[in-house]
C-alpha cells in the first residue's frame, strides 16, 4: 500500500476521526446510560447519541443579531480539529504511529485549544448568559490546569520519557504510574473533570444559573459540532490518563481488550463522580484548585524528584 | 392576644372617633375605623402590643365606597376594617411601619385604584403595565379610570429601551434577565439582575405572568363551582385551597363537619405536604447541580401520589373536599396498605436526612446563604417554614387548630440558623412530622358520616379562614350577600411574603448563588398570581 494511502487511513479511519467518532458516541453512550442507573432512571438506547447528533446536523442554525458569525463559524471547528490532532498523537492499545518524543507537551497544548475556542465562542456570541459562562470558564481553566498539567508531568518524570508511547512502554517493565503517585493521578482525574467541564465542575454551563453558558445561543450544526468536540475531548483525555497511569495497553496478551477496559474504568469513574456531588461555586472551584489540587500534585512532584535523585 | 386590652387602647387612642368591634366567625375580631386612623393604629398595634404580622389586606368594592380591611394575626385573627370613598380613593401607606405590606398595597392600588400615599414603589404587581381602563375588582366606574391611565412600556419593550441586553463594556455592568424563560424557573417570574462580575448588586422583580384573575372569577361562580376553581389556584397544593376556602363556608353556614371528614382532610393536608417538600427538595436539588437528589426525590414522591391518587382518583387535583364534609374514604385494608407504604416512604427520606446533613458539596452550596434574621422575617410578615428557620415559632395547625389538628400530636420543628442550609433541613424534618400526623390520622380514624347536607344559600356574612399550607400560612376572606355567589373571594398564598423577602437575599450574592437562594424559598408562582 502506497504510503499516502496509509497517511490517509490513519487519519480518517483509525486513530483519526472514523474511531475517535464511534468511540465519542459509545462514551457518550455509557456515561449517561450508567448515570441514569445510578439515579435510578432507565437511560438512552444505544443509538441515542448518535440520534442527537443526526437531529442537531439537520436543525435550524441561528445565531443572535451582532454575533461574530464568523467566528460562530470557525471556532467550533478549531475546537475539533484541535482535539483530532491531539488524538492521533496518542497511543491507543500499541498503536503508536504518531509517537516522538515531546509528543505530551503537544498534547496538553492541543487539549487546551477547545477551552480557549470556548471561551472566545461565549464572548463573540452576544448573550449575557454565554459571557458570565465564558468568563467562568477562563476562571476554571485556571483553577485546573496547573495541577493537571503538574500531576501528568510527574508521570514523565518518573518514567524518564516526555513521549506517551514510552511513558506507555516503560510501565509494562515497572509498575503503573497510578500506583507509584496516587495522588497525581487523583489530582489528573479530578483535573479532567475541570477540562471536560462535567458534573460537578460543569460551571460554565450550570443551566439553572446561565442556561447553557458559552453555548447558549448555538443551535444546529454549530451546536453539534460544539457537542462532537465535547465528547472526543472525553475519550482523549481517557485515552491520555489511560497511557500514562494506568500503563496503556499494557504488556497482556490482549493489549486492545486491556486497553478498553481501563478506559472504561475511567470513564465509569467519571460517571460516578458526576452524579454524587452538588456543582461548586466557581470561587469554591478555584479555591480548590489552588489549595488543594495544586498543592498536592507539587508535593507529589517534590516526592518524585526527590525518590528519582534519592 | 388580648382583644379586650387592645380594643381598650384603641378606644383610648383614638378618643375623639368613634371605633366599632364586631366578633366575627372563626375567632376573628374587626374594628371599625376611619381611614386617617389606620396608620396611627397599626403604629400602634406594633408598638404596644407587638403586633406586626399582617397576614393580608383585602380590598372590596362595596357599592357606595371601597373598603379596605387589614388582617392581622397574633394567635388570633385581628382585622381593621376601613372604608374609602369612591372618588380618588387614597389612605397612608402602611409600608413604613410593615415593610411586608408592600405587595399587599400594590395589589389593592391596581385591583381597586386606590392609591397608597407614600408607597416607595408603586408598580403594578400583577397586571401588565399596559393594562388600561377600570380596575378589575371595581364596577361601574369605567368613566373615572378611562382618562386617567396612561399605559406604561412593557417590561420588555423597557429592558430594550436600556440597552442592557448587551453588556456594558464600559462598568463592566450588566443585566442578566432570569425569566420569565429560563431553565431555572419551572414557573413564569421575571427577575433582572444587576450584575457586576459574578455579584449581584440589584435586582427587579416581576410577576403575574399567570394571573388568572381566579379572585373576580369566584364572584361569578357558586358557592360549589368555587371549590373546583379554588383548586386550580395551585398545582402542588391544591387540598389546602379547597379545605381553607370550605371551612370558611362552612363557617358562614354554620355547618358542624364530622369528625370522621375532617381526619380526611387532615390526611389528604399532610400527604400533600410531603409530596410539596419532596418536589421542593428535588427541584432546589437540581438548582444547586445535584441531579442524584433530585431524581431519587421525585421517584419517591410518586408514593404520595399514588396513596392521593388512591384515596381521590386525583394526582394533583383530588376534589376531595365538598362544602360539609368529604367526598372521599379509607376502609381498614386500604389504611393497612396505606401505613406500610408510608413505613417504606420513611426509609427513603431518612436517606435524603443523611444526604444533605453530611454531604459537604450540598453544604457548600446552602450554607450561609440567603440569610433572614429573627426581625426580618417578623417585619416581612414571613410565614410557613421559612419563617421557622430563622426561629418564628409558627404554625396555624397548632396555633389555630382547623380540621382534626386538635386532637393530634404535632411537633412543630423550628430551627435558629436562618439560610437556606437551615430551611433545606428543617422542610425534610418537616416530612417526618407529617408522616407521623398521617399515621396517627390513619390509626385513630372515626367512624360516622363522611359529610353533612349542606344548604344551598349561604346567609350574608363575612369570615377570614386560615390554614397551614405546606408553604405557611393561607388566608382566605369570604364575604357573601345571601345570594348564591359570593360577594368577594381573597385568597393570600404564602409564598406571596416569601417574594418580598427575595430582593434582600439576592442583594451582594454570586450568581451561582441565585438558584440556591431562590430554590431555598420555595416559590409558587401560581399561587401568588391566581
Amino acid at each position: 500500500m502506497p504510503d499516502w494511502l496509509i497517511a490517509l487511513f490513519h487519519l480518517l479511519v483509525f486513530p483519526g476521526f472514523g474511531f475517535l467518532f464511534l468511540c465519542a458516541l459509545a462514551f457518550q453512550w455509557i456515561d449517561r446510560r450508567v448515570a441514569a442507573r445510578l439515579q435510578g432512571r432507565v437511560g438512552p438506547p444505544w443509538f441515542q447519541p448518535l440520534a442527537d447528533l443526526i437531529k442537531l446536523l439537520a436543525k435550524e442554525d441561528i445565531l443572535p443579531v451582532g454575533a461574530d458569525e464568523l467566528a460562530c463559524a470557525v471556532l467550533p471547528m478549531v475546537s475539533l480539529a484541535a482535539v483530532l490532532t491531539a488524538g492521533l498523537l496518542i497511543p491507543v492499545s500499541g498503536w503508536k504511529p504518531n509517537s516522538f518524543e515531546g509528543d505530551l507537551v503537544v498534547v496538553l497544548f492541543l487539549l487546551s485549544i477547545p477551552m480557549l475556542a470556548y471561551f472566545l465562542a461565549g464572548w463573540l456570541s452576544i448573550s449575557v448568559y454565554s459571557v458570565v459562562g465564558g468568563n467562568r470558564s477562563l476562571l476554571q481553566y485556571f483553577a485546573y490546569e496547573v495541577p493537571f498539567l503538574m500531576a501528568l508531568g510527574g508521570t514523565a518524570i518518573v518514567n524518564g520519557s516526555w513521549s506517551i508511547a514510552s511513558i506507555a512502554a516503560r510501565q509494562s517493565q515497572t509498575v503503573w504510574t497510578m500506583l507509584m503517585q496516587p495522588v497525581g493521578f487523583l489530582v489528573a482525574m479530578i483535573g479532567l473533570i475541570g477540562k471536560l467541564k462535567r458534573a460537578p465542575f460543569d460551571i460554565p454551563k450550570a443551566k439553572s444559573e446561565i442556561s447553557a453558558g458559552p453555548l447558549t445561543e448555538f443551535s444546529g450544526r454549530k451546536l453539534a459540532l460544539w457537542y462532537l468536540s465535547r465528547d472526543m475531548q472525553t475519550v482523549v483525555g481517557v485515552f491520555l490518563l489511560v497511557n500514562l497511569f494506568l500503563g496503556g495497553s499494557g504488556a497482556m496478551l490482549l493489549p486492545a481488550l486491556s486497553f478498553v477496559a481501563k478506559a472504561l474504568l475511567l470513564l465509569l469513574m467519571l460517571s460516578v463522580a458526576s452524579v454524587l456531588y452538588a456543582r461548586l461555586r466557581i470561587d469554591q472551584l478555584v479555591d480548590v484548585g489552588w489549595k488543594v489540587l495544586a498543592p498536592l500534585a507539587l508535593l507529589q512532584l517534590l516526592v518524585t524528584v526527590w525518590m528519582g535523585v534519592g | 392576644m388580648n382583644v379586650d386590652s387592645i380594643l381598650g387602647a384603641l378606644r383610648e387612642a383614638f378618643p375623639a372617633v368613634t371605633l366599632e368591634f364586631q366578633p366575627g366567625l372563626l375567632d376573628e375580631t374587626f374594628v371599625v375605623l376611619s381611614a386617617d386612623c389606620v396608620h396611627p393604629a397599626v403604629r400602634l398595634l406594633i408598638e404596644r402590643f407587638d403586633i406586626r404580622h399582617l397576614s393580608t389586606i383585602t380590598g372590596q368594592d362595596r357599592g357606595s365606597e371601597i373598603e379596605l380591611l387589614y388582617h392581622f394575626w397574633d394567635g388570633r385573627g385581628l382585622t381593621l376594617r376601613t372604608s374609602l370613598a369612591r372618588e380618588d380613593s387614597h389612605i397612608a401607606t402602611v409600608v413604613d411601619l410593615i415593610p411586608g405590606a408592600a405587595f399587599y398595597e400594590r395589589e389593592v392600588s391596581e385591583m381597586l385604584g386606590v392609591t397608597f400615599d407614600g408607597h416607595p414603589d408603586p408598580r403594578r404587581l400583577l397586571l401588565p403595565e399596559d393594562w388600561s381602563g377600570e380596575p378589575p375588582l371595581r364596577q361601574g366606574d369605567s368613566a373615572q379610570f378611562a382618562e386617567q391611565d396612561v399605559p406604561s412600556p412593557s417590561i420588555g419593550t423597557a429592558i430594550a429601551d436600556s440597552g442592557h441586553v448587551v453588556w456594558a463594556k464600559d462598568t463592566g455592568r450588566m443585566i442578566i434577565p432570569i425569566g420569565p424563560q429560563h431553565p431555572l424557573l419551572k414557573e413564569p417570574l421575571s427577575y433582572l439582575l444587576t450584575v457586576e462580575g459574578e455579584l449581584v448588586t440589584d435586582e427587579s422583580l416581576r410577576i403575574g405572568y399567570v394571573h388568572r384573575g381566579i379572585e373576580r372569577l369566584c364572584q361569578q361562580r357558586s358557592y360549589v363551582q368555587n371549590i373546583y376553581l379554588l383548586e386550580r389556584v395551585c398545582g402542588i397544593c391544591s387540598h389546602i385551597h379547597t379545605t381553607t376556602y370550605c371551612q370558611g363556608v362552612e363557617a358562614l353556614l354554620g355547618l358542624e363537619v364530622p369528625q370522621r371528614a375532617l381526619h380526611l382532610r387532615t390526611l389528604l393536608c399532610e400527604l400533600e405536604r410531603i409530596h410539596s417538600h419532596l418536589l421542593w427538595l428535588g427541584v432546589f436539588s437540581e438548582n444547586i447541580g445535584f441531579t442524584t437528589i433530585f431524581m431519587y426525590a421525585w421517584r419517591d414522591r410518586e408514593i404520595t401520589l399514588d396513596i392521593m391518587e388512591e384515596l381521590s382518583g386525583g394526582r394533583v387535583s383530588h376534589a376531595a373536599n365538598v362544602i360539609g364534609g368529604v367526598r372521599t374514604d379509607v376502609d381498614k385494608e386500604q389504611g393497612h396498605s396505606i401505613l406500610g407504604r408510608l413505613e417504606d416512604l420513611e426509609r427513603q427520606i431518612e436517606t435524603f436526612r443523611d444526604v444533605i446533613r453530611h454531604e459537604r458539596s450540598f453544604q457548600m452550596r446552602t450554607r450561609e446563604l440567603g440569610h433572614l434574621s429573627f426581625e426580618q422575617v417578623r417585619s416581612h410578615c414571613v410565614v410557613g417554614p421559612m419563617a421557622r428557620a430563622s426561629g418564628v415559632d409558627v404554625d396555624l395547625r397548632r396555633d389555630a387548630p382547623y380540621a382534626a389538628y386538635d386532637g393530634l400530636d404535632l411537633r412543630v420543628v423550628t430551627a435558629g440558623g436562618g439560610d437556606v442550609w437551615t430551611r433545606t433541613q428543617m422542610r425534610v424534618q418537616e416530612i417526618f412530622e407529617s408522616l407521623h400526623l398521617c399515621r396517627q390520622v390513619l390509626k385513630e380514624l372515626p367512624g360516622g358520616p363522611l359529610t353533612v347536607r349542606a344548604p344551598r344559600r349561604v346567609p350574608a356574612g363575612e369570615v377570614v379562614s386560615r390554614a397551614e399550607a405546606p408553604r405557611g400560612e393561607l388566608i382566605y376572606y369570604i364575604r357573601s350577600d345571601g345570594s348564591e355567589r359570593p360577594a368577594r373571594v381573597k385568597v393570600r398564598t404564602p409564598t406571596m411574603t416569601a417574594l418580598i423577602t427575595l430582593s434582600e437575599q439576592l442583594r451582594g450574592i454570586n450568581i451561582a448563588d441565585v438558584p440556591a437562594v431562590i430554590g431555598g424559598t420555595d416559590l409558587c408562582i401560581a399561587c401568588v398570581d391566581r
